[in-house]
């Protein structure tokens, strides 16, 4: 018998033990002092934590779930150009999703941009898997969407959880990690409209550093002014991961910034 | 109703609602896992997300040698420490604990929050092993597997874990740790 056989003992308390262990056992614990002031502890503690309420899920984590499966098929397509190396090509063109917000199936709130599963107005589907890796290959960030969303500070920091939410994935997915990373890739000047005049007009607002990428831009509004929203990713420096996602509201019409916000990532 | 064995074939066969099942039937217990290892309601919620995500990326690459939820155990656990790690880094003196139960420690929730804050002062090795068997009900055979340690450890870290967690308690409740021996304390 060892001084205090700690392994022994936890079966001790969950009453685990073999007839023969245990009165060997009973036999240490009636002697020792240290082991049954910590048999008593121990079963204290069991009782506590087995007391513990099991929590449910909270909604907004539920749905954040519902979500991760929507982000995969766009991913899976972009993995699979990565590795078939058609970098030279596909460069030329870039895939954007234009979604337009409405009365749409699935959706439970305003201007959920980020990839979808389906997009309506970007170039027409294909049919083949390889066609498919051809359009959606070249650079897909920042995602835009236009919807007839009117923000106020408040369901601003609505959206900026969700978009939180959506950054994770896509950096746990493959998103460039770093800013360096990110504008190695990206030719945002190849950007279609209407995304590269929200960029432009964003970029002249908010004017960010090779720290700082976009995300996500969404044409809605702001307390009731036409307004791009716009998340940025940011980090300490060109070379470092992202530790904030920053979201700028931006006026449409003179490019003046509305509002401002930032949360770490 | 189909095994997650069952459902992760048919996901990897193409059924992308077969991983949507997966995750319902098993979030409620990342969740809660994450939740007690953690603290705070925020950084459960980042957790149970990473989780599946990294579930989904890595799913192609799951043999079955283990089964999926010693395997969902050991991804927990992982995006669990990395996130406690990020904490440490961020606020090193900073003490993580939620907000003080009321003074009314009859109240069953206030008794929660003092077990849980209580979970949050003892050593993080010590809680995953506490937290695993005594709040999941997991056997000590697949605890060693989700967390590649050998059985002896894991039994070891567990009565530690108890005691410390006792003591803790004890501190909560506004007295020291109640060592007085009571005639009852043999096993049954």
């Amino acid at each position: 018998m060892t001084e205090h056989p700690d392994e022994l003992l936890a079966a001790y308390v969950d009453g685990t033990l073999d007839p023969s262990e245990r009165t060997e056992i009973d036999a240490h614990v009636d002697s020792c002092d240290v082991c049954s002031e910590e048999v008593a502890l121990a079963r204290r503690a069991r009782e506590a934590v087995e007391a513990l309420t099991e929590l449910p899920v909270p909604a907004g984590v539920e749905w954040r779930l519902r979500k991760i499966t929507a982000t995969r098929s766009f991913w899976t397509t972009r993995r699979a150009w990565v590795a078939t190396g058609a970098a030279a090509a596909a460069a030329a063109i870039v895939g954007v999703f234009l979604v337009i917000a409405g009365p749409q199936e699935g959706r439970d709130e305003a201007g959920s941009g980020g990839p979808p599963a389906t997009d309506v107005g970007a170039p027409a589907a294909p049919s083949s898997g390889a066609e498919e890796a051809t359009i959606l290959a070249g650079f897909a960030y920042p995602t835009y969407a236009e919807t007839d969303a009117n923000y106020n500070p408040s369901s601003l920091g609505v959206r900026a959880r969700d978009l939180r939410a959506e950054a994770r994935s896509a950096l746990a997915a493959g998103f460039p990690e770093s800013g360096r990373r990110f504008y190695r890739s990206a030719d945002l000047e190849t950007l279609p409209e209407p995304a590269k005049t929200a960029l432009s007009c964003v970029t002249e607002a908010a004017q960010p550093e090779e720290t700082t990428v976009p995300f996500h831009i969404e044409a809605a509004s702001f307390e009731d002014e036409p307004a791009y929203l716009a998340a940025f990713l940011q980090a300490g420096s060109a070379d470092q991961s992202y530790e904030h996602i920053v979201l700028y509201v931006v006026a449409r019409e003179e490019c003046g910034l509305l509002h401002f916000s930032s949360q770490p990532l | 109703m189909k095994t997650d064995e069952e459902l992760i074939r048919g996901f990897l066969g193409g059924d992308r609602q077969a991983f949507g099942e997966l995750v319902e039937r098993h979030q409620r217990r990342v969740y809660n896992l994450s939740y007690r290892m953690l603290g705070r309601p925020e950084d459960a919620a980042d957790a149970t997300q990473d989780v599946f995500v990294a579930c989904l990326r890595k799913l192609s690459g799951f043999r079955g040698t283990s089964s999926f939820p010693t395997w969902l155990h050991r991804v927990t656990m992982n995006v669990c420490y990395d996130i406690l790690r990020k904490r440490s880094r961020e606020q090193p003196a900073e003490d993580a604990l939620p907000e003080p139960a009321g003074a009314d420690h009859a109240d069953a929730a206030a008794v929660g929050v003092d077990v849980q804050r209580a979970l949050l002062q003892i050593p993080e090795e010590f809680r995953a092993v506490v937290l695993m068997h005594d709040a999941l009900g997991i056997p000590y055979e697949e605890i060693a597997e989700a967390l590649g340690a050998p059985i002896g450890t894991v039994k070891s870290r567990l009565h530690r874990g108890r005691v410390a967690l006792a003591r803790a308690l004890g501190r909560e409740h506004g007295g020291g740790s109640d060592g007085s021996k009571r005639a009852d304390d043999r096993a049954p």
